[in-house]
């Protein structure tokens, strides 16, 4: 029954010696079970990521409106924001409250350089993205030690005291009526943003999916399994962790600058709590911990603002008794989303799918 | 087993841990010799896990040394102690529970590499990992089940995951707190018969908390018994049987239930 080579040479060669059966068993698994993605190295998820992001490649030469351009161009910005959340959120187990922090040093950053000090844009996103990075090691540093929700207010407050900075710093930011880049001579056209936006979210997408499925991306997953754990077998969680949110950091940092470069005005909107809340409600609709679940949050809840908060909708619905004033103020909708995802869909769109997809797919069989 | 030349791979000068009024362990200077397996018994509340959880980091001691194969390591994380050398089981299962199986070893193993902070290549880039794991899962019986997840073995080959994921980490010295706690019947040979591989298989210091007394006198080279937080006897099981403090302390309740 017990097929094992307990040797006398001590614990090395006890522990690490395969049977037979073993090996067989193995051997299987890596062309199954162990092999990530197909004979493509793409996930069926991946495929589909892989197919829109070349057809949104194509898409402007066809010809596209700049107001398409410029509502694609905020969709994909906000995929890569909740991509960066969905890191910490969703594979290192991290509350974070105050992502609006590194979404807001990034817009500042290449705003600032370029207005108060004459850089050019590439120079002052290179030191966005330095500053993103450090700023999330900083952050990882004082505010890792507490967990959970603890965590989550140390993030808050640190979003809501650079909020309030980039306020009353009057002669830096110019306060709330926020720095125009129109003005500057480099500011990219919408199609070029586009293809930043563009870029970003595909490189977020692809590069995160190589980083979750990497040593280090597994440690991450297993500090949110059990963090205890993770410590007693060697692993340093806080370094984890902070690297975790660095790397997010500087992901969300690089989806503030092309949110810049796309509204053409940087304003402490961008460090307001309203942006720190989206990636969560995103990353929650969609499906935590799985990164397509962020595209489909992102994607979902951005085509809704537009639609719901478009002046056709809104006047469409201005006349209707009782839901009409509801209807007309997409926060409160967003709102009521969010509570009957969380009474309803707690697992979210990817995770409801997973659970139930036996059962559908017996359905739709039936149905064939 | 000649032991009384062999360094001593573990020690503790008059450790001690108060919480609030409360003294858990108190003034306990123990040492285990390299290779020794060392059983820890005492009833309820005696200090066992928290002299536990002292030795593997997971609190500071109030006052006392820890000494680690000749290094104080006293104040050192938990992670490094693991580094070091000392693995710890939990009376609680502490595995990844909607991990597989195969991974819940793999990443003990992966731990020891260098390439754990690889950020780029997949984890199948380093196929060694997954070997290593599936030899382990042999050796703790849970060959054949590496693809389930974790959390669907029973609670005793979650126990045998446990000790697995520890061994992976090929450390000097093993703590097992209570392996057989909260287990059925039915799984309790199956966790002796694990724990005595790993004493066969030698190489390895292991302490063992335990309730189970006939498992503690078969496998152990000695037995500390604990009371309110201090040590009040160390010996070889047969002078512990004998001891009549350690009778009218513990072993006379169990007899009497176990009977």
């Amino acid at each position: 029954m017990i097929n094992v080579n307990v040797t006398e040479k001590g614990p090395e060669a006890a522990n690490f010696e395969l049977s037979p059966a073993a090996r067989q068993r193995l051997d299987k698994a890596r062309l199954t079970a162990l092999r990530p993605g197909g004979r493509l190295g793409f996930t069926p998820a991946g495929m589909v990521i892989a197919i829109a992001s070349l057809v949104l490649l194509v898409l402007p030469m066809l010809g596209l409106a700049q107001t398409n351009t410029r509502l694609i161009s905020q969709v994909l910005i906000f995929v890569a924001f909740a991509l960066s959340y969905d890191l910490l959120f969703g594979f290192t187990g991290i509350f974070s409250f105050g992502h609006s922090l590194f979404f807001g040093v990034g817009a500042y950053s290449v705003a600032l350089c370029s207005l108060n000090l004459g850089w050019p844009m590439w120079a002052g996103a290179i030191l966005g993205v330095v500053l993103c990075g450090l700023l999330g090691i900083f952050t990882g540093f004082v505010s890792l030690r507490v967990q959970g929700v603890f965590f989550a207010m140390v993030t808050l407050a640190m979003a809501t005291t650079a909020h309030s900075l980039s306020g009353r710093l009057v002669e830096i930011t110019k306060g709330d009526e926020g720095l125009s880049l129109i003005q500057a001579a480099d500011a990219p056209d919408s199609t070029t943003v586009y293809y930043m936006a563009l870029i970003l979210a595909v490189v977020a997408y692809f590069g995160l999916s190589r980083l979750i499925n990497s040593p280090l991306g597994r440690v991450l997953v297993s500090i949110r399994e059990n963090e205890r754990r993770a410590e007693m077998i060697g692993y340093n969680v806080l370094r984890y962790k902070i690297v975790a949110l660095a790397f997010s950091a500087v992901i969300a940092g690089l989806a503030g600058m092309v949110f810049a470069f796309r509204n053409g005005i940087v304003n402490p909107g961008v460090l307001s709590t309203d942006i720190s809340l989206l990636p969560l409600l995103m990353v929650i609709l969609g499906g935590s911990g799985t990164l397509y679940g962020a595209v489909l949050g992102a994607v979902v809840i951005q085509s809704l603002n537009f639609t719901l908060s478009s002046r056709e909708f809104v006047e469409s619905v201005r006349g209707w008794a009782v839901v009409g004033p509801i209807l007309e103020h997409w926060l409160l909708l967003l709102g009521l989303i969010y509570v009957l995802i969380v009474l309803f869909l707690p697992y979210g769109i990817v995770g409801t799918w997973r659970l139930h997809r036996h059962r559908l797919s017996g359905f739709f069989k039936k149905a064939a | 087993m000649n032991t009384t030349n062999q360094s001593n791979i573990l020690q503790t000068e008059g450790l001690s841990r108060t919480f609030g009024g409360q003294v858990a362990v108190n003034g306990v200077s123990l040492a285990v010799r390299e290779g020794e397996f060392k059983s820890i018994i005492g009833p309820n509340g005696a200090g066992k896990t928290t002299l536990f959880n002292l030795i593997s980091g997971m609190m500071p001691p109030s006052a006392g040394r820890i000494i680690f194969e000749g290094r104080d390591i006293t104040g050192r994380p938990a992670f490094y102690r693991s580094k070091l050398g000392i693995g710890r089981s939990f009376q609680m299962t502490t595995i990844f529970p909607n991990l597989t199986v195969l991974e819940n070893a793999r990443l003990a193993v992966q731990s020891r590499e260098p390439h754990a902070f690889n950020f780029w290549q997949p984890v199948t880039r380093f196929g060694r990992d997954e070997e290593k794991a599936f030899a382990i899962l042999e050796m703790v019986m849970l060959g054949g089940r590496e693809l389930q997840a974790a959390q669907t073995l029973s609670h005793g080959d979650k126990r045998k995951l446990e000790i697995g994921i520890l061994l992976a980490t090929n450390p000097r010295l093993l703590l097992l707190d209570e392996p057989t706690a909260g287990m059925s019947r039915d799984d309790v040979p199956g966790i002796i018969e694990v724990v005595q591989r790993i004493k066969r298989a030698g190489g390895r210091t292991v302490m063992l908390v335990e309730h189970k007394m006939d498992m503690v006198m078969s496998v152990s080279d000695s037995v500390m018994v604990m009371h309110y937080g201090e040590m009040i006897a160390d010996g070889s099981p047969q002078e512990i049987a004998r001891n009549e403090t350690v009778q009218s302390a513990y072993l006379g309740g169990y007899t009497e239930r176990a009977g």
